[in-house]
């Protein structure tokens, strides 16, 4: 474990020297420019990054079976509270290691859309196409991401056009998916944060505590998005399920991970401040 | 039908996955590797003669806070001779630069163009070998909108001390960044880009870029590739991989950081990633078969990154077919596994021009000490849907009328916003 630092006068050799090295007036530290700094890589870190990736991992796998019967309380939760006139059910996903897991099921007609929702689909997007001109430049991004929408969403107006009876996706089949992918993502989150984060220099609570508040707010934003996706097509048919599927699903558990991730790193590091961060010059 | 689909979808993916690593070790090597910076301590020196280009069109609002900068510098004044480049410009520029010509005789002196290519590149082709001045040793560029420190050009010059050295960059920092969430989001690519990757690529022996400005070249290296191409959109890129075929070292000075103004509004953001993306394809298209066959004096990786590098801005059109693939497969009824979309999905939050992903983002932003602006990091995502949609469709249109050999040089230039009265002092005083 990292300790205080020692005072100059008990150090030794070249700790001494580089202790030296930075100390300026009165006792004072000379922070190296920021061209120069790098991170201490030490034991510690390496063992307290395997550790946190193996207790995630074994803390999701330990929680799965309370992540099933959760998801299954938010939805019935949910239905109730949507006003969904939905029957519910469960599925069973397969997991390795001859594990498996309870998902929630909706087992509920797929509202397929009828030339009426195709001609109101189309009218919006053209509605909002047109709607995007009149933005000032500062809302640019916004105007670009509502055109990507417009654009996905003419693909499942097209297809739905042509050929209806084709759509490969049931209500059910997007539940499943989308509830599979949010698990993989609680999966990889100790993963990812032991490669993107542990091997920063803060301290080990922090990024335990990170670990926790990143896995249990995918836990509780997972099943409420999909029901969120549910009320969505039942009240906007199949027509809408290509674009919360490619854009409003994965994506999003995403968003919330980097946002998780970036205001880690904005947290202070660990250990003493009146120590610089090391230099590297080769 | 799906397999013809699935195919060129796992090859985008390997291909994501590649530039993914390839930032993941560039990180950790910039945090934890030993950093090459074999020139930082470089104070006193014989100091060769240097002549400092800036290319100027239509400049009025900025030029004055550079030349002052410029001649606020610590460079001995009778080694360093500064040639403002003024192509055709329409505003008060020529003015400017007569006036400082006349105050600072022989330290200033105007290359006035009025004929021949107009551009960037061509305006360096020609200044580079027929200005006044132009026979000094070291020719550094900085663009108009820089405000170089007092110690810089020293920094930017010390490295070519290394005779093995054809080229140095330094590195660029955004003096607006408060102005507007898309500054901030370009603070934070560029600190990405230079803090992290360019030190990076320095440190691994691979090919730190020379970026156009904030930087320079050796005239004897620039002269034995054949000096500037005046029919490039990006002579930077285009000079990097010729004196790198040619057995020269580019430098990078992590050190050596100059102030810029980066484009305030979207649509001149979105008019220079366009920009950069057209020179970086063309660099690309006539480079990467040069750099695969490999001179000898090129190691493997180094090769095997120069490609990468010269391929940034083709991932942006191949991003945009993979999620295309993904869609139609999503419509044929084939489950994409979700690791796959998954990768999809992270890589939305890297940028294009540098391809810097979010870690590398906040990596370089932690070291920089800046812990607030990592905030922001989400937000990248805002800033990388532009540059797609915008690099890509630069890329199409540019492939599709490549078989026209039209003369499509002139200026395009960044809109300036900076206020014409900033004062920089210059020294004159003194």
């Amino acid at each position: 474990m990292p300790g205080k630092p020692q005072p100059l006068a008990a150090l030794e050799g070249p700790e001494r020297l580089e202790a030296l090295r930075v100390r300026g007036h009165q006792g004072g530290v000379i922070a190296p420019h920021r061209a120069m700094v790098g991170l201490r890589w030490t034991a510690w870190r390496l063992v307290s990054t395997v550790l946190l990736v193996a207790g995630g991992l074994a803390g999701y796998v330990a929680a799965l079976p309370w992540i099933g019967l959760g998801w299954q309380r938010v939805f019935r939760f949910g239905r109730d509270y949507l006003g969904l006139q939905l029957p519910l059910g469960t599925r069973t996903l397969p997991l390795p290691g001859g594990l498996e897991l309870t998902l929630p099921a909706v087992a509920a007609q797929t509202p397929l859309p009828d030339t009426r929702v195709l001609w109101i689909a189309g009218i919006s997007c053209a509605a909002v196409v047109l709607l995007s001109f009149l933005f000032s430049e500062r809302f640019t991004p916004l105007k670009y991401f509502l055109r990507l929408l417009v654009l996905i969403q003419t693909t499942a107006i097209v297809f739905f056009a042509l050929a209806p009876g084709a759509f490969p996706y049931r209500v059910e089949d997007h539940v499943f998916l989308l509830l599979s992918a949010g698990l993989v993502v609680l999966g990889l989150v100790p993963i990812l944060l032991g490669l993107t984060l542990h091997v920063f220099d803060l301290a080990l609570w922090k990024k335990l505590v990170l670990t926790v508040l990143v896995l249990v707010h995918l836990a509780v934003f997972v099943p409420l998005n999909v029901l969120v996706h549910v009320w969505l097509i039942q009240h906007g048919t199949a027509i809408v399920m290509p674009v919360l599927f490619l854009v409003f699903g994965l994506l999003l558990d995403v968003f919330v991970f980097v946002t998780f991730y970036g205001w880690a790193l904005s947290w202070r590091q660990s250990g003493p401040r009146d120590r610089p961060p090391p230099v590297h010059l080769g | 039908m799906k397999l013809l689909l699935i195919i060129p979808l796992y090859v985008v993916v390997a291909v994501m996955l590649i530039y993914t690593a390839r930032h993941y070790l560039f990180t950790l090597n910039r945090l934890f590797g030993r950093h090459r910076q074999p020139y930082v301590d470089i104070g006193t020196a014989a100091w060769p003669t240097v002549a400092v280009f800036i290319p100027c069109h239509n400049e009025e609002a900025v030029i004055t806070h550079m030349l002052d900068a410029l001649l606020a510098g610590d460079y001995p004044a009778e080694q360093l001779v500064i040639i403002p480049i003024d192509d055709r410009s329409t505003d008060g520029t020529r003015a400017i630069l007569t006036d400082y010509a006349a105050r600072f005789p022989g330290r200033v002196r105007p290359f006035y163009r009025s004929e021949g290519k107009p551009g960037k590149a061509a305006a360096l082709k020609d200044a580079s070998t027929e200005a006044a001045g132009s026979d000094a040793s070291i020719h550094l560029v900085f663009d108009a909108d820089y405000l170089p420190g007092r110690g810089l050009i020293k920094q930017l010059v010390a490295p070519f001390f290394d005779v093995e050295v054809g080229a140095v960059m330094g590195r660029v920092v955004p003096i607006n960044v408060s102005k507007s969430l898309l500054t901030r989001l370009l603070d934070l690519e560029r600190t990405g880009g230079y803090q992290v990757d360019q030190q990076a690529r320095m440190n691994l022996g691979l090919i730190p870029q020379y970026g156009g400005t904030v930087g320079g070249v050796r005239r004897s290296a620039l002269s034995s590739v054949g000096g500037w191409r005046d029919d490039t959109l990006a002579e930077d890129t285009d000079i990097t991989f010729r004196l790198v075929l040619a057995g020269w070292e580019v430098a990078y000075q992590n050190r050596s950081e100059c102030y810029e103004e980066v484009p305030e509004t979207w649509p001149s953001r979105i008019r220079q990633i366009k920009r950069w993306a057209r020179g970086h394809n063309q660099s690309l298209w006539r480079y990467w078969w040069r750099l695969l066959k490999r001179p000898e004096h090129l190691r493997l990786r180094t090769m095997l990154d120069g490609q990468l590098l010269l391929g940034v801005y083709a991932v942006g059109p191949l991003l945009v077919l993979g999620w295309g693939l993904a869609l139609a497969l999503y419509y044929l009824g084939v489950q994409l596994a979700t690791g796959l979309l998954a990768i999809f999905a992270v890589a939305l939050y890297s940028t294009l021009g540098n391809f810097a992903a979010f870690f590398e983002v906040a990596a370089g932003a932690r070291l920089d000490g800046s812990r607030g602006r990592i905030k922001l990091l989400p937000f990248l995502i805002v800033g990388f849907l532009v540059s797609l949609v915008s690099v890509s469709w630069a890329t199409l249109v540019q492939v599709l009328t490549s078989w026209r050999r039209e003369n499509n040089h002139h200026w395009e230039k960044t809109e300036r916003f900076r206020s014409p009265d900033l004062v920089v002092p210059n020294g004159e005083d003194s």
